[in-house]
């Protein structure tokens, strides 16, 4: 692809790094060429009002890629009406769409994106046809090796721009507090992780299941469903709206298998699952199926690894 | 103060078998009818995330201030959700009659956009993230362009703020703040602000929409559900909004083709003649090097 493009990147976010490595591997994967791009870099925190109602004037590219995040989602539509475009959130892979007449350098060219739809079970492709386009990436793009991010990031210009509080800001002065973060659960990069789902059964069940779970020493996380019950703290919940885990095994405990949760499970080295119900969709999802009561399972794992404990002690 | 509640209700695609996405897929005809309807998951955090805001408001003060308006653009089904909602204390329940397009984010906020301009305005907005059907992630953001509002996303909680001084006789407009719990550029906030306001609602865990009681339900048979056919409401007025949706400008996404997600793995059945014996071949084989007991 021969376009002209924006990569906008926001400062002191703890994603940064990890931002620019997927940024260099989309421009790779997509045939962007980095001396054709620029790279934009919002430092503040900036308040989003704020940021629109520059970037709106600022910004002229034809092509904006944003890295994946919330914040992103909402720039990049919001910059789509500001600018009379269009936006798209979640891209997997954006290639040049020709027409019949088209030339393949025409910035006027349609650009084709896919992303998943229907809660993650179809990719969809989309031809977009009136420019600027606003595309904020999807999460679960994988990263370039830091050598190559280097070389990508060194043959763009930066331009950092800095937003202070703005009394043009309709939200500006209001009584603003920052609450403290969440501890890291280290979820994200755990080597072994349990993750419980609907099937976990009720508050008292979820709570063993967190006891004999960390007993196991493993991270432990859950489906949407087991979250929104109240069953697990909203730090672990993973999915496409939690945390993307790559453990070297995830063991699934009464879970379906919804699109979204597996979409979080997807780089994990081996899956392994539990459920009553050998009809379940994590059944041919998991590389090992066990048809059983979860609780039985990690009763008689926890025995196991007593006697294993037991024996070393000796 | 007058708050509107947007929602969708779209299928549990979860329940769709594969053999149907494959079919969908290939012939880009999809059925659904099939399938139990449910409320979105965001909007059902963000319907009940109003109704404890406003539960909470009135506990603190005799001024019932606060107009409910639930609202949905989709087709006749939707109105079970709108009886519920009708029952658990929504004043308005209204569905803008249709099937939109679930890849036309732009079309389905001009809709919206174009009833709060006709029948609003509305001092704060509430909408779910995202829906599981097109998962665009747009809808609230284009909404908030089009009618010129401020807008704070990743909320996990608001109170109606209470600036009366003591006052517990000011009606709740008069007041005309919210407090807000949002997340932004990595960082969590609590701030109060000031209206009109869009809110979008994230993930909020324990906010499963309230299930009414039989008394409400049978209280509230008689609330008439508003259906407004689309071609009732009138252009957006709005600059943006106008600019956006004036015929032929809505932005063009064509949807060209679709494939199904394939996330099959071996899928290796491990069974031993009791729990015991597959406890000791699961450990055996997947999880000797990884599972470390902490006493």
């Amino acid at each position: 692809m021969n376009r002209y493009f924006t990569v906008i990147l926001f400062a002191g976010s703890s994603r940064y790094e990890h931002d620019r490595k997927v940024i260099s591997a989309f421009l790779k994967k997509s045939g962007l060429r980095p001396t054709s791009g620029t790279v934009l870099v919002l430092g503040g925190p900036p308040r989003m009002e704020s940021v629109l109602d520059v970037l709106q004037d600022e910004l002229l590219s034809d092509l904006v890629l944003l890295a994946p995040s919330a914040d992103s989602e909402e720039l990049a539509v919001r910059l789509s009406v500001r600018k009379g475009g269009t936006s798209m959130t979640d891209v997997l892979s954006v290639t040049e769409s020709m027409t019949s007449e088209g030339d393949a350098q025409d910035e006027q060219n349609p650009l084709q994106i896919s992303r998943t739809v229907y809660n993650g079970h179809l990719t969809g492709t989309f031809m977009l046809e009136d420019g600027p386009f606003f595309l904020a990436l999807d999460r679960s793009l994988p990263e370039a090796d830091p050598q190559t991010t280097e070389d990508t990031f060194k043959m763009m210009p930066v331009k950092t721009m800095q937003f202070l509080p703005s009394e043009e800001d309709p939200l500006h002065g209001t009584d603003r507090q920052v609450l403290p973060p969440p501890e890291d659960t280290g979820l994200a990069d755990a080597p072994f992780i349990i993750a419980g789902g609907r099937g976990l059964g009720s508050p008292a069940k979820a709570e063993r299941f967190l006891e004999l779970a960390n007993q196991l020493g493993a991270s432990t996380g859950g489906t949407r469903p087991a979250v929104m019950n109240g069953w697990l703290p909203l730090d672990r919940l993973i999915g496409v709206s939690g945390t993307l885990v790559h453990p070297d095994v995830c063991l699934v405990l009464g879970a379906s298998g919804s699109a979204a949760f597996m979409a979080g499970i997807a780089q994990s080295k081996t899956i392994i699952a539990v459920n009553t119900d050998e009809k379940a969709p994590l059944a041919r999802q998991a590389d090992a199926f066990i048809c059983a009561d979860w609780e039985s399972v990690l009763h008689e794992l926890k025995k196991l690894a007593d006697i294993q404990t037991n024996s070393t002690e000796e | 103060m007058r708050i509107l509640n947007c929602f969708k209700t779209t299928p549990d695609f979860d329940a769709v078998p594969e053999t149907d996405w494959v079919s969908g897929a290939s012939s880009g005809v999809f059925d659904f009818s099939y399938i139990k309807q449910d409320i979105d998951p965001y909007s059902e955090s963000g319907l009940e995330l109003v109704l404890r805001a406003k539960d909470a408001f009135l506990k603190e003060s005799p001024a019932d201030g606060a107009q409910l308006t639930a609202l949905t653009f989709g087709p006749a089904v939707s109105e079970k959700a709108l009886r519920t909602l009708a029952a658990l204390g929504y004043d308005e329940c209204v569905r803008i009659d249709g099937t939109p397009d679930p890849f036309q984010a732009e079309q389905t906020a001009a809709k919206i956009a174009a009833y709060c301009q006709a029948h609003g305005p509305f001092d704060l907005i509430v909408l779910g993230a995202q829906s599981p059907d097109g998962g665009n992630k747009k809808t609230p953001y284009l909404l908030a362009e089009y009618l010129g509002m401020p807008l704070l996303q990743q909320v996990t909680g608001f109170t109606f703020a209470d600036l009366s001084g003591g006052d517990r006789t000011l009606p709740i407009e008069e007041t005309g703040r919210v407090t807000v719990i949002h997340t932004a550029f990595g960082q969590t906030f609590e701030e109060t602000v000031d209206l009109p306001l869009v809110l979008v609602i994230g993930d909020v865990p324990g906010t499963l929409l309230r299930v009414p009681t039989l008394r409400q339900r049978k209280e509230a048979s008689g609330k008439e559900i508003t259906v407004i056919a689309p071609e009732e409401l009138p252009e957006l007025s709005t600059e943006a909004g106008e600019e956006a949706v004036s015929s032929g400008q809505m932005p063009r996404v064509t949807c060209t083709g679709m494939e199904p997600v394939d996330s099959s793995r071996q899928g290796a059945r491990i069974e031993g003649k009791d729990a015991a014996e597959t406890a000791q071949i699961l450990y055996d084989n997947f999880l000797r090097d990884v599972m470390e007991v902490r006493r």
